[in-house]
């Protein structure tokens, strides 16, 4: 009877193995498109890398926010590009009070947070979610300041830390902030994507469990989208939020696919696997377009691709150095070769679309010539040994730092300077930088809001070089105070004027060469509509929807 | 006087004449040997042959396809790169990487291993099988793996993976060496020599390393294949030499991001790969089967 | 024959035991900090990298660190990752289904195929079709299987749309990884759309299989047709031959058994060559497996991940060398008496 039951097992085991061969087999001949429900109600996405964590807060990478801002969370104001204004979204309306010095924001009622296996919302959203969203991060005792790393770097070097004094809550659904001064960038700064609003219910609940790192792990927000798990290199996978308090999402799941190589997410999206993917190769954007399956959107997105050298290290602490270095570099072939002509040599750290920018090129033209002269005088003649660090990943503002690093180092062989190529995995890449490990970098900046101050101060300020995204680890107390003055200014002629003034000298001391603007480019299957791509913010799939083929059956005579 | 002895002595080719012999009757294993040669004529020679620096960067021709496509020139007979760089030199420049310092790698280790390995095989005993025992647990886990520990203690540059192949290489040398003199030293002639009082030298020397040559330069053609293998895989996992120098594997990984719109960015130094390889593979399978052939024939 | 299981499982034994030597020992070799690299809790953790010192026996003598780190790797703690701070053991182990899930299929696909192909090839010796044969596998076998994968991406995938480009499944069909293995997975699951995911897995799944059983496959015909070679000139074929029995009779009965004991002795060899391929291979395809995820490590300098993914791979190898040498002795009682180490 055993022994029975034993070949009886055997057998099937056999048969599972031929079957799958057979499956194997079979399943090559099949196309590979199916019109299955779940895949025709989810949207897949494929995104360029890991985010950092969940909660933007944290964060500064364009890839954390891509994949959080505007589908996990809100914020309490919204920016509208296209009417240059902002709207309302958490807070129904708000009112500056006390000359400025004092906003008041009435929120709205029935706002759902997620229901997750991990939590159950026992309320809607009120003033405790605002007032723990902004403490968190303003004040140090804070039970969960320090969770996480405790690095705010928006807040550090957006000034937003110093400009609060307080977050008070006047009654359930109002809260009032009281600011050190008057700020004409408050409300930006409250729009961008960084200030989002979390739940205090799930910080309490979760601080009982004795597990407070999962507030960023495993976020619960308001936004249309919910989280359902995340597998590291492969997937986050989000379902739609069903209470959500705007028109919930068409979509039923939204999938990112993480697939850092630009080359294959070209060809899942060529076939099919991907619905949309973020930086495509600018190489091949012809080749898309003449797809009829797939269209190539490009959006204008304020931002610099520069390359900025680490002044706390010598030789990179000589001016002299710094300029001899940006004269070596041909931009004009960076922006053919990389770009592929799609981009605009930066006259300046301002792109065009900032209203404070001038036409007048202030930057260092292509002279190897003089280039060398220059470390003549700075005492290098023979030259020296340096390291170009390139991201791993492609941005908005440079589609290959790789590539762009070997032009680079070309261009540098030519004055006797030898240059090494490094790379990291991205979130490595950036942990080193922080610590200051670099010689030089190629990376970039993507203002977070309209106003010209976010050019120069997240960058370059000694504020950003403490703590923030200040690559150049550059602190001038003369800059720092330039800046501060454009801020006081309130005539727009006046304050556009300073910034002249303060690009003119940033670019005098060289901490960084710009090289290029560029237009954000995002490719997509064509059925699918309504990607969203703001300017000043993360990409959003709120209204994507999939426009099904017209009914077959229907249409078939 | 040639040939003038008295009597008529058939002289025996030595083992290695005998497998030369076998070999050249196969025409494939002459190819082989021909193309290798060839290959390394031209790594030896790459910096006076190549038609351009490989660094050189013609920003006027990027992506060229090659010569024998309709849009090809001939002035860049394997088109150029994304950068603008002609294949033909870097691919020609490659070969100093992807086979000059594999075969480097192999020569460091031989010279290294073949010693250890005659030693332990003359040894006996304990000492003997559980040298045996272990370098058999070692050369089960593949160089690969073992290369990427080594990587990943030193971090991805051409003198740490030299120093990761060499390290991978040499317990295959023992182990191939130790088995070989394993097998020969229980033979009759050996045991004849050890009667007639040679020494331990002498009889290593003279004795048996004269019938263990044919398995040792199998044993180089297999870790020169490994090694390329090796260096060219680590160079494709961003992991071995860096970009921008034109090593095989490297400049395979690099060309996988424009390869839908320049496939023969990808497809030469592949190629290029492929044969070496392949070249190599023929060779030390013919050697095999004229060992084979040998042994039984005996 | 329990004697030689011993001996060999004692080696076994010993050998996975220097394994956890040399991790203890490449602990301190990499770069940063020892206890870092073992628990993954970083120094600017405060309290849990003191509690990780008193658990780790950071202040004392390497032996009782030894000890320590011992016991915690056969308690399935191998700490935690460096990036996502998650515990290495629980991740690796739907890993671990991932990657054999691709090593069996691509192990049984060459003995399927690569067996009754090298016989055959024997049969026909120098016959056009052994030579089409040998020639193809020993090009193949050349081949660097970085390249070959990429090759037929562009061809499978991208030109002809037969296949995707990566991944396991199309990541729609919400199915939770409990193995690891895609299909046992899907078949546990009670997903609705069990079939469509079930052959969306297989389009997935056939073109990394056919890459990787390239090696082996290539390999296995070649060892297959030396051994029936042999096999074919020895005297107790002349004898059935003489006695008239059939040539197919012969075939079965005689050659394939007697061919197979070579062949059986090759096949740990051929899986740790298939484990080195097996690394490229899910990195090219993004396969969720030990592979890829080493590779990663490697490139995040995140040493726990990194030295969980070597342990396993090359305990995986070694088992499997060992079950295997386990299983010809048993099987072919004639070669085991020059398995005990004299001769």
């Amino acid at each position: 009877m055993l022994a029975h039951r034993c070949s009886r097992n055997g057998r099937t085991a056999w048969q599972l193995v031929f079957g799958s061969f057979l499956g194997l087999g079979l399943a090559a001949c099949q196309p590979a498109t199916t019109t299955v429900a779940p895949l025709q109600q989810g949207l897949v996405y494929c995104s360029e890398g890991n985010p950092e964590g969940f909660n933007p807060q944290l964060g500064t990478s364009g890839t954390t926010i891509d994949a959080t801002s505007a589908q996990l969370y809100d914020r309490l104001l919204d920016y509208d590009a296209e009417q240059q204004q902002f709207v309302p979204a958490l807070a129904e309306r708000w009112q500056a009070l006390d000359d400025g010095q004092r906003y008041r924001f009435h929120l709205r009622r029935n706002v759902q947070f997620h229901s997750t296996p991990w939590f159950t919302p026992s309320r809607a959203l009120n003033a405790d979610d605002v007032l723990f969203s902004f403490q968190r991060w303003l004040q140090p005792n804070h039970p969960y300041h320090a969770v996480n790393g405790g690095n705010y770097p928006f807040f550090t070097s957006s000034g937003l830390m110093n400009l609060i004094v307080a977050v008070e809550r006047i009654d359930d659904y109002t809260v009032d902030f009281q600011l050190s001064r008057r700020d004409s960038s408050f409300l930006a700064n409250l729009a961008t994507d960084f200030a989002v609003i979390l739940s205090a219910d799930y910080g309490q609940q979760l601080l009982h469990a004795k597990q407070p790192q999962q507030l960023d792990r495993q976020p619960i927000g308001t936004g249309p989208f919910q989280f359902v798990e995340f597998r590291k290199d492969l997937l986050i996978r989000y379902q739609r939020h069903a209470d959500y308090w705007r028109e919930a999402p068409f979509f039923e799941q939204l999938v990112y696919v993480i697939t850092t190589s630009a080359n294959k997410r070209m060809l899942k999206l060529l076939t099919g696997e991907c619905d949309v993917i973020p930086y495509p190769l600018v190489d091949e954007l012809q080749q898309l377009d003449i797809d009829d399956d797939i269209q190539v959107s490009s959006a204008v997105n304020p931002n610099i691709a520069y390359w900025g050298f680490n002044t706390a290290r010598p030789p990179f602490d000589q001016p002299l150095v710094r300029q001899a270095l940006s004269h070596a570099v041909n931009r004009q072939a960076i922006i053919q070769a990389i770009y592929n002509g799609n981009a605009r040599q930066a006259s300046g750290i301002l792109p065009e679309t900032s209203w404070a920018f001038t036409e007048l090129d202030q930057t260092h033209a292509y002279n190897p010539q003089l280039a060398k002269q220059l470390l003549q005088q700075a005492g290098y003649e023979q030259g020296f040994n340096m390291r170009i660090w390139a991201m791993p990943v492609q941005r908005a503002y440079n589609p290959n730092a790789q590539r762009m690093a070997e032009l680079i180092q070309a261009d540098l062989a030519q004055i006797g300077v030898r240059a090494e190529i490094v790379s990291y995995e991205w979130n490595e890449f950036r942990r080193r930088l922080d610590r200051g490990e670099h010689d030089s970098v190629l990376i970039g900046w993507v203002a977070d809001n309209a106003d010209p101050d976010n050019f120069f101060r997240p960058i370059l300020s000694c504020a950003a070089a403490a703590g923030g995204n200040n690559r150049t680890n550059w602190c001038d107390p003369n800059f720092d105070q330039l800046l501060e003055q454009a801020l006081a200014e309130t005539v727009a002629d006046n304050r556009a004027q300073l910034y002249q003034a303060i690009e003119t000298y940033a670019l005098q001391q060289a901490p960084l060469m710009p090289i290029a603007n560029s237009l954000r480019f995002q490719a997509h299957r064509t059925d699918i509509s309504g990607v969203e791509l703001p300017p000043y913010g993360a990409i959003s799939f709120r209204h994507a929807r999939r426009i099904l083929p017209v009914d077959e059956r229907g249409e078939q005579p | 006087m040639p040939n003038a002895s008295i009597y008529y002595q058939q002289r025996e080719p030595s083992p290695l004449q005998q497998i030369w012999l076998h070999m050249s009757a196969n025409p494939f294993a002459l190819a082989a040997l021909y193309t290798l040669a060839l290959l390394l004529l031209m790594m030896v020679c790459s910096a006076w042959l190549t038609p351009f620096s490989p660094d050189q960067q013609f920003a006027d021709s990027i992506s060229q396809p090659p010569s024998w496509h309709e849009q090809g020139q001939i002035r860049f007979l394997f088109g150029t790169d994304d950068l603008g760089r002609d294949l033909l030199s870097r691919i020609m420049a490659g070969s100093v990487y992807s086979l000059g310092y594999p075969l480097l790698a192999v020569v460091i280790a031989a010279l290294i291993g073949i010693p250890i390995g005659a030693w332990a095989g003359m040894s006996r005993g304990v000492q003997s099988s559980a040298l045996n025992h272990f370098l058999d647990v070692i050369n089960s886990i593949p160089s690969l793996l073992l290369a990427l520990l080594v990587i990943a203690i030193l971090g991805p540059a051409l003198q740490n993976v030299m120093l990761a192949i060499v390290v991978v290489l040499i317990p295959q040398f023992i182990h191939s060496v130790h088995s070989a003199i394993y097998d020969e030293r229980y033979q009759d002639y050996v045991m004849a020599s050890r009667l007639n009082g040679c020494s331990r030298w002498y009889i290593l020397t003279r004795v048996i390393f004269p019938n263990i040559t044919a398995p040792l330069v199998m044993q180089v053609t297999l870790a020169l294949s490994t090694a390329i293998f090796d260096i060219a895989a680590l160079g494709f996992l961003g992991l071995g030499v860096q970009a921008p120098a034109p090593e095989w594997g490297t400049m395979l990984a690099r060309s996988l991001e424009h390869v839908y719109l320049s496939p023969w960015t990808m497809i030469l130094p592949g190629f290029a790969l492929f044969l070496t390889l392949l070249s190599i593979n023929v060779l030390g399978d013919s050697i095999r089967a004229a060992i084979q052939e040998r042994v039984r024939s005996a | 024959m329990i004697r030689y299981s011993i001996r060999r499982l004692l080696l076994l034994l010993i050998t996975l035991w220097l394994l956890t030597v040399l991790m203890f020992v490449l602990h301190h070799l990499f770069p940063g900090d020892t206890l870092t690299n073992m628990s993954g809790i970083r120094q600017s953790d405060g309290v849990a990298y003191q509690q990780a010192q008193q658990h780790y026996a950071m202040p004392q003598s390497w032996l009782s660190q030894y000890w320590q780190f011992f016991l915690h790797l056969l308690h399935g703690d191998w700490g935690q990752s460096l990036v996502t701070q998650r515990g290495v053991f629980a991740d690796i182990m739907p890993q671990l289904g991932a990657t054999l899930e691709l090593t069996i299929m691509a192990m049984t696909l060459s003995l399927v195929i690569g067996v009754p192909m090298g016989m055959y090839a024997a049969v026909q010796q120098r016959g056009p079709l052994d030579r089409v044969i040998m020639g193809v596998s020993l090009s193949a076998y050349s081949i660097p299987a970085f390249w070959l994968a990429q090759l037929a991406l562009l061809l499978f995938a991208v030109k002809l749309g037969w296949a995707p480009i990566s991944g396991q499944l199309n990541p729609l069909f919400n199915i939770t990884p409990v193995t690891g293995s895609v299909i046992i997975d899907i078949l546990l699951s009670d997903s609705p759309y069990r079939g469509a995911a079930l052959k969306d897995a297989l389009q997935h799944l056939w073109l990394p299989v056919l890459v990787l059983s390239s090696i082996p496959l290539t390999m296995l015909i070649r060892i297959t047709r030396n051994a029936t070679l042999d096999v074919l000139q020895q005297n107790y074929l002349r004898a059935a031959r003489s006695r008239g029995l059939s040539e197919s009779r012969i075939m079965v009965k005689h050659v394939m058994p007697n061919a197979m004991q070579v062949i059986v002795r090759q096949l740990g060899l051929q899986f740790s060559l298939l484990m080195s391929n097996i690394i490229i291979i899910e990195t090219i395809f993004n396969w969720p497996g030990i592979g890829s995820s080493l590779i990663k490590s490697i490139y995040e300098r995140d040493y726990p991940v990194m030295l969980g993914g070597l342990f396993t791979l090359a305990a995986l190898i070694l088992l499997v060398n060992v079950a295997v040498e386990l299983y010809h002795a048993w099987r072919y009682p004639q070669v085991r008496k020059e398995l005990y180490a004299e001769r």
